[in-house]
């Protein structure tokens, strides 16, 4: 894969097919059964593109990524007020994923994007959650506990398939 | 796959007891203070929920209001033909003040030394 002289354009490229996986994986996910009934969670798995993003492109290109995921999912999934929950939790958890990603580049024996990923699924919950307390009162914090303990599996997860994909990246190219 | 475990670092560690800890945060709190809860309601619907410890008044429909402060609710208004729940108080689980002409009712609700309660 991409040299150290990548172009604009190159990223932007890459950054446009990383945005078409991530809404994608977000649809195909919304059409799962829920995987515990009576609990708004899902595992996630749109975060491997801003992972990827994050990991290969860099900040600003992850931020893009995740704005744009976070307003066109709701509307694909048909439902224009979830956007106001994955604003809000896509948000904090990009805040939480860059400054772990800054650690990474500081000193990369550090942490890893295993790391990287469960910060950014435990903050994602907790972001939609400030939107729930807001939306439908605080009964909503109810959820935080199994809400945040399941955003740890489920963050090891998406890393490790994150860590997968960036590697078979770099072994095809 | 081994090495896949060979990238997982210390900070990974950190972060996961980091979100486990968080996680577990609420339940300390909320198993520490067993607290008596001031509820008031009008014509059966909840207009009112809070810690005793509150300090608060509260207009329950047109003709009544509620104080509750210092731990104990006690209606100070009541537009009704006795009057009577002018001079009740709440203080402990269980205990309520009741304006049955105007269908207001508020408790305390809580751990109490009684296990039910019937009128």
């Amino acid at each position: 894969m991409a040299s150290r002289t990548d172009t604009n354009a190159s990223k932007l490229t890459r950054l446009a097919l990383l945005t078409a996986l991530a809404l994608t994986l977000n649809y195909l996910e919304g059409l799962m059964p829920p995987l515990f009934p009576g609990l708004p969670v899902k595992l996630g798995v749109a975060n491997v593109a801003v992972l990827i993003a994050l990991e290969l492109l860099g900040y600003r290109y992850a931020a893009l990524l995740q704005l744009t995921r976070c307003i066109l999912g709701p509307l694909i999934g048909g439902s224009p007020v979830g956007a106001l929950y994955s604003l809000s939790g896509g948000a904090l958890s990009l805040l939480a994923m860059c400054a772990l990603c800054a650690l990474k580049q500081k000193r990369s024996a550090s942490v890893s994007l295993f790391g990287v990923s469960v910060a950014g699924a435990y903050f994602h919950s907790l972001g939609q959650l400030l939107i729930g307390v807001a939306l439908a009162g605080p009964a909503a914090m109810a959820y935080y506990t199994p809400m945040a303990l399941l955003s740890v599996p489920a963050g090891l997860f998406v890393g490790l398939l994150a860590i997968l994909a960036i590697r078979i990246e770099k072994v095809v190219s | 796959m081994r090495s896949i475990l060979r990238s997982l670092r210390v900070g990974d560690a950190v972060v996961v007891v980091l979100a486990l800890a968080l996680a577990l945060l609420p339940l300390f709190f909320t198993q520490a203070g067993e607290r008596p809860i001031a509820v008031i309601s009008v014509d059966g619907e909840t207009i009112y929920r809070a810690p005793l410890s509150e300090n608060a008044m509260v207009q329950a429909g047109s003709k009544n209001a509620l104080m509750i402060r210092g731990g104990e609710i006690s209606m100070i208004e009541a537009q009704c033909p006795d009057g009577l729940c002018l001079g009740m108080h709440a203080k402990k689980p269980g205990e309520s003040v009741i304006c049955l002409p105007n269908r207001i009712a508020a408790w305390v609700e809580g751990e109490g030394e009684l296990d039910g309660v019937s009128y």
